[in-house]
């Protein structure tokens, strides 16, 4: 996979993490749910960071995500990517659900909100406790209304840890005709640019695959239940 | 100083760690135009899951990486990659990891029978019985030069007298084992890292001279340290993950 090296413009904190503008873009668009690798050379960076798409920039592109510490603006920095599968139904609908089990993830899924309303679409936002800044014309929930909020969805995108899918699934129940409209964006290492180290493994109906290469988005249908 | 003779099996004496570049070489690396071989992720003979608390945890120099060495198992990786080793430019290691001596011969005698195959490389782990050793190096042993890999910081110097009785080829100083805390549970795993590697030259150092060849293979994070490590009296050097590490761009960035 090519890499590109870009100049860090700005970063800034966003919610749990940071946000960081880069220039020039990349080559290829970056899609809610895929992700690149950053690595800065001759640092003490020993293994590259996963970035997902936060905006486009006129001359650049904004990322999201948790950075070393010794970034600084004016650094070079390598990129690889985009990689993986990102989301495809949550790209088309037009009442759009959106929801982060941890507040650390929440930054993932700020393009894709992003976007949806770009096209005009309802978002609708499930969180007890926000930690970015949210567009005005996305409407905020709590929680509670989450399964309520998916059955008034065409679609709904969730951003949580690959080894709280149980808990998830268990905590959450969908009724079969919901399962098809969720996409999980799953926080795993990605760390290994698809040389299959297996760190980031995850159990489909279709057998293990990888987070780094066929996800981090799964549809919610194809994960087994325990 | 120029680098050592190759060892039984290899081209140099660069190449990668088990595990750092699947199970085909890329493109290119930091190892292009220097490996001397080509060694595999961890195959087992029947299929392995991933480990269900598999993880990745990083400490100051270095990462612990538990995967449980996920694998489809011999017969299918051998389909899948035979064909595909035998055009490669360097000759091959497959790295075995087996329960017992039956299953290490069945790996062996089959692997001895394809194109390419320079030597077999199989681990043991930290805390096996000297009758596992031996049963492992009695099934391995055969046609193809024999590489055992060893934590580096495991007491595998206990078993140097009968990896001298086998005649294997060469010992790999693999990545050492830990546990960090995650959540309040200890999570065990393999580290790896720069900060790894002065205790590896402690080691190459204080056993260059017991007879059997040694790989520096955990902890060297770039050619300088893996030519030191050859110059502490290392025979090969082989590379983790550094490889993982982004190398300079391979075309221009779009303005």
């Amino acid at each position: 996979m090519k890499t590109f090296s870009v100049l860090i413009r700005e970063i800034i904190p966003f919610g749990q993490v940071h946000r960081i503008d880069v220039t020039p873009t990349l080559p290829t668009v970056l899609r809610p749910g895929q992700y690149c690798l950053a690595f800065a050379p001759g640092t003490a960076q020993i293994l590259p960071v996963s970035l997902y798409p936060c905006g486009e920039l006129p001359d650049g592109l904004s990322l999201c995500g948790k950075l070393p510490t010794f970034w600084q603006e004016g650094m070079n920095l390598l990129l690889q990517g985009p990689s993986g599968q990102g989301f495809t139904d949550c790209l088309k609908a037009r009442k759009l659900v959106i929801h982060a089990t941890v507040s650390t993830l929440e930054s993932r899924l700020y393009a894709l909100a992003a976007q949806a309303l770009q096209r005009g679409a309802d978002v609708a936002w499930v969180t007890d406790q926000l930690s970015i800044e949210l567009p005005p014309q996305v409407e905020v929930l709590k929680s509670a209304d989450f399964l309520e909020a998916v059955a008034w969805s065409d679609a709904c995108a969730v951003a949580l840890s690959f080894n709280h899918i149980t808990d998830f699934q268990q905590t959450h129940p969908f009724k079969p005709g919901e399962l098809s409209k969720v996409e999980l964006l799953l926080d795993a290492p990605l760390i290994c640019g698809n040389t299959h180290c297996g760190v980031c493994s995850v159990e489909t109906s279709k057998g293990w695959k990888l987070a780094c290469k066929d996800g981090p988005v799964f549809r919610l249908e194809d994960l087994p239940r325990e | 100083m120029s680098d050592p003779l190759p060892l039984p099996g290899a081209l140099s004496s660069w190449m990668n760690a088990s595990g750092f570049l699947g199970f085909t070489p890329p493109a290119s690396s930091i190892l292009t135009d220097r490996a001397g071989a080509f060694v595999t992720p961890a195959i087992s003979k029947t299929p392995r899951s991933p480990a269900r608390d598999r993880g990745l945890l990083e400490f100051p120099g270095g990462f612990l990486l538990h995967t449980g060495y996920p694998n489809e198992g011999f017969t299918k990786i051998i389909k899948q990659y035979a064909k595909k080793w035998s055009t490669l430019k360097v000759p091959v290691w497959p790295h075995l990891i087996a329960r017992n001596g039956y299953e290490c011969s069945q790996m062996v005698r089959a692997l001895e029978t394809l194109e390419n195959i320079g030597a077999i490389e199989v681990s043991l782990p930290a805390d096996a019985e000297t009758s596992f050793v031996e049963e492992i190096l009695q099934a391995a042993l055969g046609e193809l030069p024999l590489y055992i890999s060893v934590p580096f910081l495991a007491a595998w110097q206990n078993w140097l007298d009968l990896f001298r009785l086998y005649t294997v080829s060469g010992i790999v100083l693999s990545a050492p084992r830990g546990d960090l805390i995650l959540d309040d549970t200890i999570v065990s795993g393999r580290l790896y890292g720069p900060s790894l590697f002065p205790q590896l030259l402690e080691k190459i150092a204080a056993y260059q001279g017991c007879g059997i060849p040694l790989v520096a293979g955990s902890g060297i994070f770039s050619i300088e340290q893996g030519t030191m490590a050859l110059q502490a009296g290392a025979s090969a050097v082989q590379l983790d993950a550094c490889l993982w590490q982004l190398s300079a761009p391979t075309s221009p960035s779009k303005s």
